[in-house]
């Protein structure tokens, strides 16, 4: 997982050995600073915090109250307690977590995007674009060599999803954040969703060589990839977790605008980074971005509003 | 539950315009499970054999890789043995319980992918039958063959294509 790069901190071996050759597991308690784990600590930590503490939580859980983020950490990290209150005070009541399975960029990214278009002003006019956004996205797979056999049942799930925003279900009603949520909490609907936007956000590399090939690097050895290895290693394959490459393609085929908020525990005042990606050509920008939360290897969803205002 | 348009239409095409050297038919009773057969690729030591697969497609395909072994006995060191009961020991059956007719295929497991397709895999299989890999081993015992004596392997490779594979 490349971050953007921290201080070595003196003390630690300095080696030019990969990160991963050892790793010690890492046993955290009050007395833990933070700042001294390598990422790869980090990254083990949290994996292991988010196993531990919900073993097996739903694909995509209900908003709940920022201050059970606050509440992970007030055993053990204050930088990790302020960076949640700094996240608070920029008006982030809540959090809603995805399960730790290496889809969750794509899942959390799916979700508060189809509830973008859900609480939108003017729902028929932001399905239209969706709608046709989506529709371009065919000839683009096509063009990167998937064949629609392949692709066309998720993109139809996908297709449905947002129709039903606007068209009721025969016999149903249209979609709500509930019927929205046990959609994404359906393996069968969710992982499809997340299939298709794994495949356009590699259509998007594999179109454009010249453009990501020089940030195509294998996030374990570091080493340059070719376009197509790292598409079908990286982007396709399912559980394989998202980075900034991936996210910056997905972004633009989809034209969002999207902030991560990088939760990483290393900032003294507290402060919280958000990375930003934006198109000049979104048309479905009206208020603040999709937000995303990122902890070293996840990724759930920020929002302003609470769940009792839902 | 109806099966997935996908695979209706992977299977049709399957059919229709399969790949050459590679034969796959579903099960009149079963359209998840498909009877293959690869014809060994020249130029290797399991040309002109024909070896005997199934693939059978889980629930969660394609977001789960299908399901491929060899159900012909073959020499190579990615493809675990059959079992014949007339020769192997209680030992070798305690070995190779667990390995019948199973093949190392990285798409099979860990890099598949949504996007790939029977066909893809039924190809794989086919271009491991040209490059055996003795580096990434199923029958450790013919991988370590294939890397201190490849010629003579390569030679019981061939006797195996001709007493197995010739139906």
């Amino acid at each position: 997982m490349q971050l953007p790069s921290g201080s070595q901190t003196p003390g630690q071996a300095t080696s030019s050995e990969p990160e991963n050759a050892s790793r010690p597991s890492v046993v955290v308690n009050e007395n833990t600073d933070i700042s001294l784990l390598t990422q790869a600590q980090l990254y083990d930590l949290n994996q292991n915090l988010l196993e531990d503490a919900v073993p097996n939580i739903p694909l995509i859980g209900p908003l709940s109250s920022i201050s059970t983020l606050r509440a992970e950490y007030e055993e053990g990290s204050r930088s990790f307690v302020n960076q949640v209150d700094y996240l608070a005070s920029q008006g982030y009541l809540s959090v809603r977590r995805a399960r730790g399975d290496g889809d969750c960029f794509y899942r959390s990214l799916a979700f508060a995007f189809i509830e973008y278009l859900l609480n939108s002003p003017q729902t028929n006019v932001a399905v239209a674009l969706a709608t046709s956004l989506l529709e371009s996205t065919i000839p683009m797979l096509e063009d990167a060599g998937f064949q629609k056999l392949v692709f066309e049942d998720f993109y139809e799930v996908l297709l449905s999803l947002i129709q039903q925003i606007v068209v009721p279900e025969p016999g149903g009603t249209t979609l709500t954040s509930e019927t929205l949520l046990e959609a994404f909490q359906s393996p069968e609907v969710s992982n499809s969703v997340v299939v298709y936007l794994r495949l356009v956000a590699s259509a998007q590399i594999r179109n454009d060589p010249e453009e990501y090939s020089p940030f195509l690097f294998h996030p374990e050895l570091g080493e340059p990839m070719g376009t197509r290895e790292f598409c079908e290693h990286f982007v396709e394959a399912v559980g394989k977790e998202a980075d900034h490459v991936q996210m910056t393609a997905l972004t633009r085929a989809l034209k969002l605008n999207l902030n991560v908020a990088y939760l990483d525990g290393r900032s003294s005042t507290g402060k919280v980074d958000f990375v930003e990606f934006r198109d000049p050509d979104s048309q479905l920008e009206n208020g603040s971005p999709i937000t995303l939360l990122y902890r070293p290897g996840h990724y759930d969803i920020l929002d302003k509003r609470t769940a009792e205002a839902l | 539950m109806a099966l997935p348009k996908r695979i209706i239409k992977e299977t049709e095409r399957l059919v229709a315009d399969p790949a050459p050297g590679i034969v796959a038919e579903p099960h009149e009773d079963n359209l998840r499970y498909f009877d293959v057969r690869i014809k060994g690729p020249d130029g290797s030591p399991f040309q002109n054999g024909t070896f005997h697969l199934e693939l059978f497609l889980p629930e969660e395909y394609p977001m789960a890789p299908p399901k491929v072994r060899f159900l012909t006995k073959i020499y190579h060191p990615n493809i675990g043995a059959r079992i014949d009961k007339h020769t192997l020991t209680i030992r070798l059956i305690y070995r190779f319980a667990d390995k019948l007719g199973r093949i190392c295929l990285d798409i099979l497991k860990d890099k598949w992918s949504p996007a790939l397709q029977i066909r893809t895999v039924l190809l794989s299989v086919q271009a491991l039958l040209s490059a055996p890999n003795p580096d990434d081993p199923l029958a450790t015992d013919v991988a370590k063959h294939y890397k201190e004596d490849e010629k003579d392997a390569q030679r019981v490779s061939r006797e195996w294509t001709e007493k197995y594979a010739s139906g």
